[in-house]
């Protein structure tokens, strides 16, 4: 198969390695936990290695606590095409009358998490769109 | 509208007025510009339209590469709201994909981008984080 081609100019490797790099996922594993109390969004984010993949799992807000949204897989990705650390992942939920698009980042520490949601549920709500921030229990 | 349907996050709650339909779209629209012009050789422009109440987007990437159109998803800040603050989209490249989750921070747009290679090439998943800034007409 043929790489595939640039579409900007930080797509180019240089120098190039021999093979792709193994990325070290410590930097993102563990549980995250929402920094404003009392939050109406994602209070916590729990994110893990599996055998084969990486895994989030997602715990909402409401009345009588933290919904689990149970788990997802999740893609992992690093800062750059020559990077070997985890800085970022990208995760998604489809709860059949709501869909949510996860991507999330690290910042000197701080994971943030941009939440899209989107209903399908023919109602009247807008899609909306959230950013919250985590620290690392 | 069940229980179930507003049980997973308190912001899933329905407001006391229901929003005006379609969003309204113009906090997005137009051009916007890398803060750095460039010079981190990510996405150099980013450019938004409307059309038939959707919202699309074209990019440019640094080094004179033009992305075709794709269509997005607009978002507003709450279930509640009709002004449009954020989108996400996805160009697929064939043996690439490229991510956008990005949103209207008071007049700047921060763009998080999320690529992924199903190539043979030895370049990692990778993510960035881009300002834009409206592009002035001259």
């Amino acid at each position: 198969m043929t790489p595939a081609g640039p579409t900007r100019a930080r797509d180019h490797l240089d120098p190039a390695p021999a093979s792709k790099p193994e990325v070290d996922l410590a930097s993102l594993l563990g549980t995250w936990v929402v920094f404003e109390s009392g939050t109406t969004g994602i209070t916590k984010v729990v994110i893990e290695a599996g055998a084969d993949a990486v895994e989030a799992r997602v715990y909402g807000s409401g009345a009588d606590g933290q919904p689990d949204w149970g788990t997802a897989p999740a893609q992992v990705f690093a800062d750059d095409v020559a990077g070997s650390e985890a800085w970022a992942f990208r995760s998604g939920y489809d709860h059949g009358w709501q869909r949510v698009e996860l991507f999330g980042y690290l910042n000197r520490g701080v994971l943030a998490v941009d939440a899209g949601t989107s209903f399908i549920d023919g109602g009247d709500r807008s899609d909306y769109f959230t950013r919250e921030l985590f620290y690392r229990l | 509208m069940t229980a179930e349907q507003t049980s997973l996050r308190l912001d899933d709650r329905p407001g006391a007025v229901a929003p005006p339909g379609e969003l309204d779209l113009s906090g997005l629209v137009g051009g916007w510009l890398n803060t750095d012009a460039g010079d981190s050789g990510g996405i150099l422009r980013f450019v938004l339209a409307e059309r038939d109440g959707g919202l699309f987007v074209r990019g440019a990437g640094v080094g004179g590469y033009e992305w075709d159109e794709v269509e997005a998803i607009a978002f507003a800040p709450t279930v509640a709201d009709g002004r449009a603050w954020a989108f996400n989209c996805r160009f697929d490249f064939g043996q690439m994909v490229t991510d956008v989750s990005a949103y209207n921070k008071q007049g700047i747009l921060v763009a998080a981008t999320f690529t992924s290679f199903d190539d043979d090439s030895a370049r990692s998943d990778y993510w960035t984080r881009e300002f834009f800034h409206r592009e002035v007409q001259r």
